[in-house]
């Protein structure tokens, strides 16, 4: 089961929602609470996850999953194929914008230090973020228990950022950052205190 | 559905038994089997855990669309992922036709649960998009229902680990729960006695 968006090349969200069976078979898309049909035009759709759900790498497995079926026509899985593209260029825009880099229309004409430096800059911007959070929640807190469980998070969060940016920044390249984004700001816990 | 418990007699004392992997520092089966109420949580799974989480389950609490077909005799808290700020998302309506539900989640519990989560915080905490987890959801329910009952809970760390069954489990950056702020939230109860951890 997966919360998925289906998504028509201009953008347009045709379906979101949860719980979706795929016939291979038929080639059918249900919506299992309900068992009515998905009515998609086949050739012609976006099969992707939410960014904000099970992103990019889960899009693509999908993705893979239906290109493997046998019961499909070339055709269709050159659509698929479009699809595949389109969610590319689609988190390519979002990192971009994510990265706040000016005058670059896609990843291929962005130098790797630049990615590299920018997300740099991104990550410092959370971590400041995030310590200021909790900073403050620390200075409005008098349960000892839980300012020890704020100060283990802190510990925790310099660790992991600390780490992601001796370790891992290093190997962001334009190759491989839209397979990564949808991790790469997952040195936790900056999802809890952002 | 009514908004509150239905055929449901008020248990004197209750344990939340939720599937974070902390569960295995300790054999509770025959401590949990014992409380008058065993709850479970989501995607729980007894079977080869029985010694460190008992073998009973008195009501599950679980995501509506996500009722396994091993629960649907069991009786049920039916909890909604609703994101009031989210207006796009579809929530699907259906009839479950099952006659064990004892609650379904509202779009009223949605505002309360926001309320009570701020008024248990020591800051003023403003999370956009807020959406808690099912464990969290599961307290602020089970407190709501059962105010008159003493209230346990097991297995909750909101994700620092994985799940019992599975430690590799864990739903990274995705979800959006605050899981830091419910951790804080429920130590909190605790401390006021609102709630209390097995031991």
């Amino acid at each position: 089961m997966n919360f998925i968006e289906i998504i028509d090349e201009t953008g347009v969200i045709l379906y979101r929602g949860e719980n979706i069976k795929y016939d291979k078979e038929n080639y059918i898309f249900t919506d299992i609470l309900t068992n009515s049909e998905i009515n998609i035009p086949k050739t012609s759709v976006v099969y992707a996850n939410t960014i904000t759900h099970y992103g990019y790498e889960n899009t693509l497995s999908f993705l893979n999953r239906i290109k493997e079926d046998n019961s499909l026509s070339l055709s269709d899985k050159r659509e698929l194929f479009k699809s595949q593209n389109l969610i590319n260029d689609f988190y390519q825009k979002k990192i971009i914008k994510l990265l706040n880099i000016k005058n670059y229309k896609t990843l291929d004409n962005i130098p790797n230090e630049t990615l590299q430096l920018s997300f740099k800059a991104l990550v410092d911007v959370h971590f400041e973020k995030a310590l200021k959070s909790l900073t403050q929640l620390i200075e409005n807190e008098n349960d000892v228990d839980v300012i020890a469980e704020i100060n283990s998070t802190k510990d925790d969060l310099e660790n992991n950022v600390k780490d992601f940016i001796e370790n891992e920044i290093s190997t962001i390249t334009k190759d491989n950052i839209v397979q990564k984004w949808p991790t790469l700001l997952n040195p936790s816990p900056f999802q809890q205190i952002l | 559905m009514a908004n509150s418990i239905k055929s449901f007699s008020i248990p004197a004392n209750i344990v939340i038994i939720a599937n974070s992997e902390n569960i295995l520092d300790k054999k509770f089966g025959d401590k949990i089997n014992n409380f008058d109420t065993v709850i479970r949580v989501g995607k729980y799974n007894i079977k080869g855990f029985e010694e460190y989480i008992g073998n009973r389950t008195d009501i599950v609490s679980t995501i509506y669309y996500n009722i396994r077909e091993c629960d649907k005799d069991k009786k049920l808290i039916l909890v909604n992922h609703y994101n009031l700020n989210d207006t796009t998302r579809i929530i699907p309506n259906i009839d479950l036709n099952l006659n064990n539900i004892i609650y379904t989640h509202t779009r009223d519990d949605d505002k309360e649960i926001t309320n009570f989560f701020k008024n248990n915080l020591t800051s003023n905490i403003e999370i956009p998009n807020c959406n808690f987890s099912l464990g969290f959801r599961t307290i602020f329910l089970v407190l709501k229902l059962f105010s008159a009952s003493k209230i346990y809970i097991h297995g909750f760390d909101f994700f620092k680990t994985g799940y019992y069954f599975n430690p590799n489990h864990n739903r990274n950056i995705g979800n959006k729960h605050p899981y830091l702020y419910e951790r804080l939230c429920v130590k909190k109860l605790i401390h006021s006695d609102k709630l209390y951890e097995l031991s």
